[in-house]
């Protein structure tokens, strides 16, 4: 530390946090959100999400009274938007886990200020992805038959197949994100409970803060259940979209049956996901004046973790090229040229050029310090990630091997209102959120403050963060 | 030093007698044995210099700080890439023997001949020298650079490190890849899996971590790198642990995904291993690679722990063996065979390794004492 001046800048490490950072300033900033009146612009932009999600609800109404026929799938695409959409935000939702759970366990510091929201977007983002297995199965009432349990039929479900496996892995990934998202709002919820003045306010967060009072002994617990939640969260970061991509993989699709498919699935939606919650970021930053604490620094750190997987992802595109021509197998080999030169070449070279090509911008530290440049990279990553998917599902499902029975796919109008729909279920959500909890994990900042280290020779060391 | 002396003329003798049955296994047991054993051992050397470049890699391209005071373990240790690169050159002897996309009757045969170049031994060769001579390159520019600022003092180094650990990363991805392919699925040139440079990486960076442990844990009862305590272990500790999980879930993958498709050209892979005393070796690989040090490091005392990250350590060495054993052994098509030449292979190379790695343990400062962030990560806490 001492020679840390003397280093090239290149070398050296700015802080996390910006400016004089106070503890009761912190509390101030941060929670005072969800007690003032929204701003005008809020509102405008919760009324636009809230009529596309009607909009979607609309059309999933729809869908479920009519029937899936609606929908673009024909003979041999079976799967399609519906199928596309659920990998799209279950991928969404991994940049959350990662950030909260393995970075958690790296003692990545930095990310102890953008961890609850990433969080909240993956619990928003499995929301939406739930939705679509849901309806896809025409009639939703009977989704509960996907639970193994004795039942009056006498049918068991099938054990073997990977959508079984999709039922528990998504479940199982809900309810820990959910735990651990909300054992982290705890002590937050606690002092709002402190600060509120509202009677109805008071109780409801009294009620949500379990009776949390800031003991030594709340800490230790509170801090082995996190380090718990972590290292179960860690395991599902990787198992969750390993077992969407078995869904793919096991089958003897050419383009599905890929054995780099489980861990290249896994880059692919941390890519995605951290695409989608530097976006978020930027406007949360900007609006609700937090420019202190999410900074250009977390920024960019989250931009050179989309560059990383982007070349992640290039690596397995490459993969899967390369293995289509060495295994010299004609089904396969077919498929890859029709994913740059078929009648959906197009949707191929989209999800190339927006996957691989533009995130390399990022090289440059101008691109990942500036707004236009990491949202135009953001955005292109979600348009390639949505069609990377429409490019496995959608190219190998119309031609596969018996070319008798290939048929071109187009989507409906309704398919489009559902996508359109599930975005915006997802940002209204968001949105609420920013304004109805603390955005930023106030403990866990102060635990990064300085001074705060249980080492530094700081006074505030009693919790100095939990292995931070 | 007085007690390493002995040790070291036992060293010699074990490699002297070693290279004694080495050539012999050449004209006793036959020249596709022999060259069988060879590759396993040059990939095994590989893989772990290879492994033990990328830790220093990493650490560069993510700016970790914690692993400063060690760095000069891998440092050291992925020098073996320098003998290695005569082992690799010899190893291209193997190629019209045991490879059969080089072999003439390839063309003979349609799935071969469409990739017969690529198999062919010319380029073959090409992409070996390619990748060894590439591998140089990341050693010079990451370690040589490194033990230079011992006495430069000078940040430069680092700059360039960070600036050069991405470029690292893309050779690392494809040698490792070309290694994976050419190497050991050549053997088998009708199969193929995406996953498999993935599958290797993981057991060579496995290997590269236990490697490092054991040097530590040697220069540490010498009384060196006295600086690095449980809290640094700890963190070698639960990569081992999370590698031995990111093996598994890689080898697992690809496994279930064979096994599930049941594919003529995918399931031959592990029809084989499935038969014989190889069932057996099988098994026994997945519960050593993958049962035995999940238990083993799964509480946290455990991975600070500095007598059971020994013995762990020592057992993922044996693992990466027996992997590589698995995964070249049964192209014979011959049962599992481990008598004599095995032995004299084990031999020759262990002790020649161990003679390298013990001397390169003397080049540079025991710490890379010029790094400005030594001294945060000799401060390092959990």
């Amino acid at each position: 530390m001492s020679d840390a001046t003397l280093l090239p800048a290149a070398l050296r490490e700015p802080a996390l946090t910006e400016g004089p950072v106070t503890l009761g300033g912190l509390d101030d900033q941060v929670l005072s959100a969800t007690e003032r009146k929204p701003p005008k612009a809020w509102f405008i932009a919760i009324a636009i999400t809230t009529v596309l999600m009607l909009v979607g609800f609309g059309f999933i109404g729809y869908t479920i009274a009519t029937g899936i026929g609606v929908w673009g799938n024909n003979s041999p695409v079976f799967w399609a938007f519906d199928i596309i959409n659920f990998v799209f935000w279950v991928g969404i939702g991994h940049a959350g886990t990662l950030i909260s759970a393995i970075l958690f366990l790296f003692r990545m510091r930095w990310r102890n200020a953008i961890a609850r929201f990433a969080e909240a977007m993956t619990i928003f983002a499995v929301m939406c992805a739930g939705i679509f297995p849901l309806i896809h199965v025409g009639r939703p009432w009977l989704a509960f038959w996907l639970f193994p349990y004795p039942n009056e039929r006498a049918i068991w479900t099938n054990f073997r197949s990977p959508l079984l496996w999709d039922v528990f892995a998504v479940s199982t990934y809900f309810s820990v994100s959910l735990m651990f998202w909300y054992l982290g709002l705890v002590p937050d919820i606690a002092s709002m409970r402190d600060r509120t003045t509202n009677k109805w306010k008071k109780l409801i967060y009294t009620l949500l803060s379990l009776g949390w009072q800031g003991s030594g002994r709340h800490w230790q617990h509170y801090e082995k259940a996190y380090l718990l939640l972590a290292g179960l969260a860690t395991g599902l970061v990787l198992s969750v979209h390993s077992v969407v991509s078995f869904d793919f993989a096991t089958s003897v699709v050419p383009g599905w049956h890929m054995t780099i498919f489980p861990p290249y699935f896994v880059a692919g939606a941390i890519f995605a996901g951290f695409a989608m919650v530097v976006m978020v970021l930027v406007v949360v930053r900007e609006t609700m004046d937090l420019k202190n604490l999410i900074t250009m620094r977390h920024l960019e750190v989250m931009n050179k973790v989309v560059l990383g997987m982007s070349c992640l992802m290039g690596y397995s595109y490459f993969m899967e090229g390369f293995t289509a021509w060495y295994s010299q197998n004609v089904y396969l080999h077919h498929t890859f040229i029709n994913i740059i030169s078929g009648a959906y070449g197009w949707a191929g070279w989209l999800t190339i050029i927006c996957n691989i090509a533009i995130p390399q911008l990022l090289w440059f530290k101008k691109c990942r310090t500036s707004y236009f440049w990491m949202i135009l990279v953001g955005v292109s990553v979600t348009v390639g990630m949505w069609f990377e998917r429409f490019v496995i599902i959608v190219i190998s499902l119309s031609q596969d091997y018996l070319p008798s029975a290939w048929r071109h796919y187009t989507p409906t109008l309704v398919d489009f209102g559902i996508l359109l729909g599930s975005f915006g279920l997802f940002f209204t959500l968001v949105l609420l959120f920013a304004r109805v909890l603390p955005v930023i994990a106030t403990t866990e900042v102060k635990a990064i403050l300085p001074g705060a280290q249980p080492h530094s020779g700081g006074s505030h060391g009693e919790h100095g963060g939990h292995h931070a | 030093m007085t007690t390493q002396a002995p040790s070291s003329r036992l060293l010699l003798a074990l490699a002297a007698l070693g290279a004694v049955g080495v050539v012999a296994s050449y004209f006793v047991t036959g020249p596709e044995r022999f060259w069988a054993n060879w590759i396993v051992w040059f990939l095994f050397l590989f893989t772990l210099a290879l492994g033990c470049l990328f830790m220093v890699g990493i650490e560069h391209l993510v700016a970790a700080r914690w692993s400063v005071p060690l760095r000069r373990v891998p440092e050291r240790l992925s020098t073996l890439l320098l003998p290695v690169v005569p082992i690799g050159l010899i190893a291209l002897g193997a190629v019209s023997v045991l490879y059969p996309g080089a072999k003439p009757e390839a063309l003979q045969n349609p799935l071969l001949a469409g990739k017969a170049t690529w198999l062919g031994l010319p380029f073959f060769s090409l992409r070996t020298v390619l990748s060894l001579a590439l591998c140089l390159w990341g050693l010079r520019v990451l370690v040589m650079g490194s033990l230079k600022q011992d006495l430069t003092k000078d940040p430069a180094y680092n700059l360039k490190a960070r600036r050069f650990a991405p470029v690292f990363m893309a050779i690392f991805a494809v040698v490792i890849t070309l290694l994976a392919y050419d190497w050991v699925s050549g053997l088998m040139p009708e199969w193929y899996s995406d996953i498999f440079g993935v599958y290797l990486f993981a057991g060579g960076f496995l290997a590269a971590l236990a490697a490092t442990v054991l040097a530590l844990s040697h220069l540490q009862a010498q009384g060196r790198l006295t600086g690095i305590r449980g809290d640094h272990r700890y963190n070698l500790g639960a990569f081992i642990f999370a590698f031995t999980v990111f093996w598994s879930y890689i080898g697992f993958a690809q496994y279930m995904l064979m096994w599930y498709a049941n594919l003529p050209e995918e399931v031959l892979w592990y029809k084989i291993r499935f038969e014989g005393g190889w069932h057996t070796l099988t098994i026994t690989l997945a519960v050593i690679h993958f049962v035995v040090p999940f238990f083993a490091l799964v509480t946290r005392d455990a991975k600070s722990n500095a007598a059971r990250l020994k013995w762990v350590a020592l057992l993922m060495l044996g693992a990466h063996y027996l992997d590589l054993y698995w995964m070249i052994f049964p192209m014979l098509g011959k049962g599992v065979l481990f008598s004599w030449p095995e032995v004299a292979f084990g031999a020759f190379f262990v002790a020649g390794g161990l003679m390298w790695a013990r001397r390169s343990m003397n080049w540079g400062e025991d710490m890379p004492v010029g790094d400005p962030f030594l001294a945060k990560g000799l401060e390092f806490h959990l």
